[in-house]
């Protein structure tokens, strides 16, 4: 049976943002832009997890790997690298049906996800800080 | 109102920051007011990516992205970096919105092949068939090169992999765009020419050309004695056959002989044909070639390098319609029509006593010049797209098309050898081109060193001397025609940059040179 990465049994050498990405898309666009993909982003990934946690517990092989194949897409386009590194594994267990391994990665993915959140909620506050440094 | 003016609308909103409703939103404690998050960030100074050097070409307006992801992350970024480099996006979420679109298609579209759960070849092949032409970029997750691939032999125009990086994105889109412009140009001219004569024989669709194709109709149904005027490679035997095609003899043989490659000792021979035993050598009866083309057509391709004794037999010939074998007595009919082509000035040649006046009469009652490929540079993507397909079909290649500079560099060409030179030199780039495009540097060394046009004039320089003195009304007719000679001269013939400098399209540039009568020798040289 493969290893789930739950618990503290994650991918630690994958970061969790490639920072690259987000300034880029800042520098080609807008900071303005940046922070509505972001709570775009966020929104849709939580609605993702609940379906996704339905359909692992419904144990829908091609449901729950069709979704967390969705979610490393999204996660790729921002550069959120551990959450997309945490969903494929979880697509490689559902896929293999490898239920008890995608209960724990699920669980590890639900924790990445409210990190991710907390890191983000950090860059938001730098961007607040640079606003407010501003004269 | 546009991202910029949102930024510069927002920036001095100071009273509406608020960090808190984004943390709070950030942390699932409470919702998205798109709003205030504008207001926190809104300092910015946007760097739009139609200013980046590095993305060459700017859209031309009106080219439309259709964009199909399913994911709206992916999706809204996307839109953003093609909306910033000029495009307009249309969105589609899932296989079911595309085929509920009823709108005008699309210039291009990027479509997600992992779509949820359908599938985006579905998607592909629903737009494929609603529109053929249509360049598809596909998407991809980094791991899935083998559909990317299978996408590609299923007519995908390129592919990117997830995350997709915008330069990639804007110079993948690019390309498609151009891809598409030229594909429906050459629709477009194609249908322009319509049902012409030489639709299917002869690639063109300049005024030349089209005054080419009138003449040939005239001709066509009748069996007048055509002499197709030209410089070598400009296409006298595909004009020839298009004669013998679009005519009453189209059932019957096309024959054609080259008179400059035949010994004169063994013309008659060739032409008339030879009975058993008429010189040494001739072991068996042999039809010659106006014979092989009873009931047809036949061509004397290069008709002034004739000798004179050929010269004499082929009047006689003309004159009675009847042929005598070499070494034979029998006078046999027949029934041919006579096209003959030439390099030369065959009056000058009946001057200088090289050729017969009365066989010149004969065949020259209805002379038809071709334009050599320098007065209808305007011809040469046709020209391109139609040997790249011809290629294509002999040996599969990857080249799709040439980029900019190296269109630029062939309109810039003299091209004595024409357009059999300028089917050669693209043998010779695709054999030389490592991509999809032929570049510059593809190109044989003596079309790359050619001086360009100078791009520097300024309009004012094309404006002076146009209205004459102050007593002097100039005709309207006559002052467009001054104006038009004198962009042409200042561009050196570039009718790209003529037209800008005028104030028109291209397009109207050359409508409007084929209604003044402006023929490319009146105003000189003339480069697409």
């Amino acid at each position: 049976m493969s290893p789930p990465w739950g618990g503290d049994n994650g991918p630690p050498s994958v970061p969790t943002l490639n920072r690259g990405r987000l300034d880029a898309i800042e520098r080609d666009v807008s900071r303005e832009f940046l922070v509505e993909l972001v709570g775009l982003f966020v929104t849709d990934v939580a609605a993702r997890l609940e379906r996704l946690s339905d359909a692992v517990k419904a144990r829908q092989t091609k449901r729950a790997s069709s979704l967390a194949h969705a979610l490393q897409g999204s996660a790729a386009s921002l550069g959120v690298l551990r959450l997309r590194a945490v969903a494929q594994r979880l697509e490689e267990l559902t896929e293999a049906d490898e239920w008890g391994a995608s209960d724990a990665t699920l669980a590890r993915l639900i924790d990445e996800f409210q990190h991710v959140r907390q890191v983000l909620v950090a860059i938001g506050s730098e961007a607040s800080s640079d606003r407010a440094a501003k004269p | 109102m546009s991202r910029n003016e949102n930024v510069a609308t927002c920036g001095d909103g100071v009273g509406a920051l608020d960090p808190r409703n984004f943390s709070r939103f950030m942390l699932g404690q409470g919702p998205l007011i798109p709003g205030a998050f504008r207001a926190v960030l809104s300092d910015v100074t946007l760097q739009s990516s139609t200013q980046d050097p590095n993305l060459g070409i700017l859209p031309t307006a009106g080219d439309v992205v259709a964009v199909v992801e399913d994911d709206p992350t992916t999706r809204l970024l996307t839109k953003s970096w093609l909306e910033g480099a000029g495009y307009t996006v249309k969105e589609y979420d899932s296989e079911r919105a595309v085929r509920d679109e009823h709108g005008p298609a699309p210039t291009v579209a990027c479509v997600d092949l992992g779509l949820g759960e359908q599938s985006g070849f579905d998607v592909m092949s629903f737009l494929r068939e609603r529109d053929p032409e249509l360049p598809t970029i596909v998407v991809t997750a980094e791991r899935e090169v083998e559909t990317a691939v299978a996408a590609m032999r299923a007519g995908a125009y390129d592919y990117l992999t997830k995350p997709v990086d915008r330069d990639r994105l804007l110079h993948s889109v690019r390309r498609a765009c151009e891809r598409r412009r030229l594909i429906d140009r050459v629709k477009n001219l194609q249908s322009e020419l319509g049902s012409s004569p030489l639709t299917g024989n002869v690639v063109g669709a300049s005024s030349a050309m089209v005054e080419l194709s009138r003449q040939v109709e005239r001709v066509i149904e009748s069996d007048v004695a055509v002499c197709l005027l030209g410089e070598s490679g400009t296409g006298k035997e595909l004009v020839a056959r298009a004669i013998h095609r679009g005519g009453p003899r189209r059932a019957g043989p096309f024959v054609a002989i080259n008179c400059a490659a035949i010994p004169a000792s063994l013309q008659e021979s060739e032409l008339f044909g030879h009975e058993r035993g008429a010189f040494t050598g001739a072991t068996q009866n042999r039809l010659g070639c106006f014979e092989r083309a009873r009931g047809g057509t036949l061509l004397l391709d290069e008709v002034g390098e004739m000798s004179p004794a050929t010269q004499a037999v082929l009047l006689r010939t003309l004159q009675e319609r009847t042929v005598r074998r070499v070494g034979g007595s029998q006078e046999i009919p027949v029934d041919v029509r006579i096209v003959c082509a030439t390099h030369r000035d065959l009056r000058s040649e009946v001057d200088a006593g090289r050729f017969r006046e009365d066989l010149y009469f004969r065949l020259v009652v209805y002379p038809i010049r071709l334009p050599p490929l320098r007065e209808r540079v305007e011809d040469i993507p046709l020209l391109v797209v139609h040997f790249l397909e011809k290629l294509r079909a002999r040996a599969p290649h990857g080249v799709r098309g040439l980029s900019a500079e190296a269109l630029d560099a062939l309109a810039r060409h003299p091209w004595p050898g024409n357009v059999r030179e300028l089917e050669n030199v693209i043998h010779r780039s695709v054999l030389a081109c490592r991509h999809d495009e032929i570049a510059l540097a593809d190109l044989p060394p003596d079309l790359r060193s050619l001086p360009a046009a100078p791009a520097d004039v300024t309009p004012r320089e094309s404006h002076e001397d146009l209205l004459g003195d102050d007593e002097e009304v100039v005709p309207l007719r006559e002052l467009e025609q001054r104006a038009i000679r004198k962009a042409l001269r200042l561009t050196r013939g570039s009718v790209g940059r003529a037209a800008k400098l005028l104030g028109i399209g291209r397009a109207t540039l050359y409508r409007r040179l084929a209604e003044l009568d402006l023929a490319p020798e009146a105003v000189g040289r003339i480069v697409a």
